[in-house]
């Protein structure tokens, strides 16, 4: 179990993480989502011990890991940029994690990059992008961690190896128990494959919980009115986005859906219909600008 | 499931396989590099050693020394940088500080390697030196092992030394640049700070004896030695053995060679210069271990506590930028003290520049000038801390430059001056001809009288205003009256007072007139027994037999012309002549006065050298007729014949202006003394066109008037000139051929149709008929 309270981040005075909490439950793979530098490979950072918080405690299993091999020694941080010794190839480098990871297993090892068609002899300066993303996910799942902290882990790989990566994922929490904390923008490749979710938003945690409990936070509604209407009559609700189309008003509110349909009827639609939202739609209505005047830019 | 103890040893040797694998070609490489600078020309001049009459014990062939004293600080920097390049990669930081080894650990085995690979090479080399040298020498003295043992802890030490400030500021850097530039700063920084320190004390502070100068790094150190002749006492010299960079240079140099001749231990700097066996200097080697265990732990707190995202970032560490960005205010502030302009404008110059420094520097540290934003005290401190400091120190730093003791509270003094003719050694004079005519000691000065003129003379020093010692107006400009012009002086004045403590003040420039004054030090009791002393010596020797060390004989007697300098077969005087000769010296020295001396209103009649006037040796004086006893005792007495003077055919005069040197030189500066055409080498042409300028040629019918008006020697505090005539040569024979084997001034003499002569022409001398053409 990964726990994260209360974390606080600056770089030269600029708030990265703000009182940053939540727990990622063993044998739980957790997706952290939210816009461009918002903090998320600062946080996976700090819960790899690379980083030091301002504030706030990391606790694996309940023990800190600030330099603390042992608790080291079970969590993998795979990066969004690899590090590699120079001239190295998988197996070079495979060698390097080895002798770092009491857990390491050599077939493992061998096994993912059969599976991924690698040669481990190849220098890995030579390979692709995503070529060199599998073979540090070999690695990451050869080490065979407690708590793996993934940065962009899909970003670069074709949707073959996103799907072997997925199941690769699914297949080692079920076995292992292990923890796992992956950051993503592809949040396609996160849905219906994390059991949790935390969005981060104005470097603060909006969101933390299971997909359900995510979709339920905000739902779109049709609804068909027999007289005119206007934003005004829905200023009670949180409104997040609305579309209106003479007597046709599309609208996506937060907050509880059955107190929000009770809010609805009560303004007697000839017609209400609701649609669960995607996670992407969620993140958009979450956490995109609006009102930006794009007009002119290339004129 | 693994134990955590094994898991941690696991970890630890895997680490350190690593670390060994990836940097192994760095210790091979060094072992490499010394065995080929330390261990081969060693080894190929080895075979010599039986032949050799003495036993000689060297850890490598002299003349490499540069190239293995300045190697060690630059591969142990080397080495740092390589073993602790991840810091300056993010992505290997991210990778190494997420791994399960304590920082630590990482940090203990990274600098125990690194410091492996910096030692290691060394000592392979010493080693092979050692046994080199046990193969050949017949006696292997217990003192070759002490030697060889101290060279090789100082090397070793000196590389730590190095390795780990490197390995400490690496942990404050974020990239490879800062890296090697703050490592760099702080390896010399004892001396760039007493460069600074030196250079604007010497400049802004009258009186103040500490300067800058410097010499090769592995020269011995001068520090708190006082210079002779007015060089300040170098701040630079004094912090060499302060500087990680150079500390163990000199002593490399002194004890990796050990001489042993005649059953004397002497350690040798180079072949021409030993010097006894000293005991090394085990007190600093071991201070110099404790700074390594400094640096080490120092870093290993930093390392621990470094912030990863540093890595790859420039300016990160404000701290050393800020530092940097003020070092290289005050350096650039230093280095304009030393523009010829005056002193206000030297000092709003140095402001300007340091502020620009500063300003650029933070540029180039942070990348940019937002650090202002933060930092921009620094530069209103700076310039406000450099502007109290140069008004603090041009007034004259509350009294120090003012002050001067009272003639009860020195037990001695010593003075010297730039324009001091008792201060003239080997060197040159403008014919060419090598005089050492009167070398001597300044001083000490232990009676009243003499405490007392030089005390007098100090108070006129420190009382001279302050423009005095900023001046820029100049006689070859036409600013200033020749008497009153400022001139490169430098006046080192040193008391040891009765209380034990010493006392010492240098002034930079002073008048011409002022400097005259000093010529009045010829009247102590100190320069006249300094006066029979070397008189003594060259004409009795020093009573030590020839055998002995240090034996000097009588030097033989020689006189010449003073406008020819012909080749002469030197007298023959017994002993009581000499003793005669001596006492007519000493008497007519004594009898003359300054007026006589230095102001001479007649030419020399003869030029007596005690030894061969070309020698480094000889004592030459210019013999004017206020010599009477001596002149009377060679001629009077049948002991020379004058020749008869030279039949001048050309003459061109030109104006000695002494501010046109800048810096230090000797006494014959102003004592300017002049003679005929010495050897077998083409005449020297005016030799420094710097000094004499403004070349008139005298009028043929005017010659007359001129020769009576020369003088062979003259001190030029008063306006002088110097004049180069072409004489026929009286022993020029046409039937002479140059033979290019022979090594005979004669045979080469004869052959010269004429002969070029300097003699010096007084202004106050110059005949109405001559005042139109200077």
């Amino acid at each position: 179990m990964i726990e994260i309270q209360g974390v606080c981040k600056a770089f030269g005075g600029q708030k990265v993480l703000d009182d940053v909490s939540f727990t990622v439950g063993e044998g739980s793979l957790c997706g952290l989502v939210g816009p461009n530098g918002e903090g998320k490979t600062t946080l996976l950072r700090l819960a790899a011990d690379i980083l030091r918080a301002d504030s706030g405690t990391i606790q694996l299993d309940g023990k800190s890991h600030r330099d603390n091999p042992a608790a080291r020694q079970s969590l993998f941080f795979l990066p969004d940029e690899y590090y590699r010794l120079p001239q190295a190839s998988p197996r070079t480098m495979a060698r390097f994690y080895a002798g770092f990871y009491p857990a390491w297993r050599q077939e493992t090892f061998d096994r993912l990059i059969a599976l991924f068609e690698l040669n481990p002899r190849k220098r890995l300066m030579g390979y692709s992008k995503g070529m060199q993303r599998q073979a540090y996910i070999a690695i990451a799942l050869a080490c065979r961690p407690r708590y793996l902290l993934m940065d962009e882990t899909f970003d670069g790989l074709d949707p073959a190896k996103r799907n072997l990566v997925r199941r690769l994922l699914m297949e080692y929490i079920a076995e292992t128990g292990a923890s796992v904390l992956i950051s993503s923008h592809n949040l396609l490749e996160l849905e219906n494959l994390c059991d949790q979710f935390v969005l981060l938003h104005r470097h603060q945690v909006a969101f933390a919980g299971d997909e359900g409990e995510l979709h339920h936070t905000m739902t779109r509604y049709r609804l068909v009115f027999g007289r005119p209407v206007s934003r005004e009559d829905f200023a009670g609700l949180d409104c997040r986005q609305f579309i209106q189309a003479g007597n046709i008003v599309t609208v996506t509110i937060g907050g509880d859906p059955d107190e929000t349909q009770a809010a609805l009827r009560a303004m007697e639609p000839t017609l209400l219909e609701s649609f669960p939202l995607s996670l992407e739609e969620i993140f958009l209505n979450e956490t995109e600008a609006k009102g930006d005047d794009l007009t002119g830019l290339f004129g | 499931m693994t134990s955590p103890a094994y898991s941690d040893r696991r970890v630890f040797w895997h680490e350190l396989r690593l670390t060994i694998r990836q940097f192994w070609l760095l210790p091979v490489a060094g072992a490499v590099y010394f065995f080929l600078v330390m261990n081969l020309p060693l080894l190929l001049i080895l075979d010599s050693y039986s032949y050799s009459g003495y036993a000689n014990f060297e850890m490598y062939v002299q003349g490499y020394d540069a190239g293995i004293q300045y190697a060690i600080p630059v591969f142990a920097g080397l080495v740092a940088l390589c073993v602790f390049f991840f810091l300056f990669q993010a992505r290997a930081t991210d990778t190494y500080f997420s791994l399960g080894v304590r920082r630590g650990t990482l940090f203990g085995i990274r600098y125990l390697t690194g410091a492996a690979f910096v030692a290691l090479p060394l000592l392979l080399a010493c080693l092979c030196s050692l046994f080199a040298q046990l193969a050949v020498q017949p006696v292997f003295y217990g003192v070759f092992f002490r030697s060889w043992l101290y060279v090789t802890l100082l090397m070793m030490v000196g590389g730590l030394a190095m390795y780990s400030l490197a390995v400490l500021v690496i942990t404050l850097c974020g990239t490879v640049s800062e890296g090697v530039v703050y490592t760099l700063l702080a390896s010399i920084l004892p001396l760039l700070l007493a460069w600074i320190a030196g250079s604007v004390l010497q400049s802004l502070l009258p009186g103040c004896p500490y300067g800058a100068g410097f010499s090769h790094l592995s020269e011995p150190p001068y520090g708190g030695v006082m210079f002779e002749d007015g060089i300040p006492i170098s701040l630079v010299e004094a912090v060499k053995l302060f500087t990680p960079f150079s500390f163990h240079f000199y002593d490399i140099s002194t004890f990796q060679s050990v001489y042993f001749e005649n059953g004397d231990a002497s350690t040798a700097i180079n072949t021409s210069y030993r010097i006894s066996v000293s005991s090394p200097h085990w007190g600093m080697l071991a201070g110099w271990a404790l700074f390594v265990a400094a640096a080490a732990l120092l870093a290993y707190l930093l390392f621990r506590r470094r912030r990863a995202e540093i890595s790859g970032f420039a300016g990160s560490c404000r701290p050393l930028g800020i530092a940097a960005a003020v070092l290289a205010a005050l350096f650039t502030f230093a280095a304009l003290q030393y523009l010829p302009v005056s002193l206000p404008l030297r000092v709003l110059c140095g402001l300007l520049g340091a502020a620009a420094a500063l300003v650029l520097a933070g540029m180039i540290a942070f990348r940019g000038v937002g650090w202002l934003k933060k930092s921009w005290p620094a530069l209103p401190a700076t310039a406000g801390g450099l502007l109290v400091a140069a008004v603090v120190l041009a007034t004259g730093l509350f009294g120090y430059s003012a002050r001067v003791p009272a003639v009860q509270e020195i037990a001695q003094a010593s003075i010297t001056y730039h324009g001091d003719p008792n201060r003239m050694e080997a060197s040159e004079i403008m014919s060419g001809v090598y005089i050492s005519t009167v070398y001597m000691p300044s001083g000490p000065y232990a009676s009243a009288g003499d405490l007392e003129r030089i005390v007098s003379l100090h108070e006129k020093l420190a009382r001279l205003p302050l423009e005095c010692f900023t001046s820029s107006e100049r006689i070859a400009d036409g600013d200033v009256a020749y008497q009153e012009a400022v001139v490169n002086g430098p006046v080192f004045v040193e008391y040891t007072l009765k209380n034990g403590r010493t006392m010492a003040r240098r002034y930079a420039t002073l008048p011409l007139s002022l400097m005259e004054e000093f010529l009045q030090l010829d009247e102590t009791q100190a320069i006249s027994q300094a006066w029979e002393e070397k008189l003594r010596l060259r004409l009795f020797g020093n009573g030590k037999a020839e055998e002995d060390r240090g034996y000097q004989p009588p030097e033989d007697i020689y006189l010449y012309s003073p406008s020819l300098l012909l080749e002469e077969a030197p007298l023959d005087l017994t002993t009581q002549e000499r003793e005669q000769l001596l006492d007519c010296l000493l008497a007519d020295l004594e009898g003359q006065t300054l007026q006589d001396h230095y102001f001479p209103e007649e030419d020399a009649v003869l030029l007596l050298s005690l030894g061969y006037y070309d020698s480094m040796d000889s004592c030459t004086l210019f013999l004017t007729p206020s010599f009477t006893r001596t002149l009377d005792f060679l001629l009077a007495q049948g002991r020379y014949t004058l020749p008869e003077p030279p039949e001048i055919l050309r003459a061109t005069a030109y104006r000695f202006v002494p501010e046109n040197r800048r810096g230090y030189s000797c006494g014959q500066d102003l004592f300017l003394q002049a003679s005929g055409d010495s050897g077998p080498e083409p005449s020297y042409p005016i030799y420094d066109a710097e000094r004499y300028g403004n070349p008139r040629e005298i009028p043929a019918e005017l010659l007359d008037d001129l020769v009576p008006c020369l003088r062979s020697s003259y001190y030029a505090s008063r306006e002088v000139y110097m004049v180069e005539l072409e004489a026929v040569n009286p022993a020029y024979d046409p039937n002479a051929r140059e033979d290019p084997n022979s090594t005979s001034y004669s045979d080469h003499l004869a052959t010269q149709e004429t002969l070029t002569i300097y003699k010096l022409l007084p202004v106050d001398a110059i005949p109405d008929s001559l005042q139109a053409y200077l």
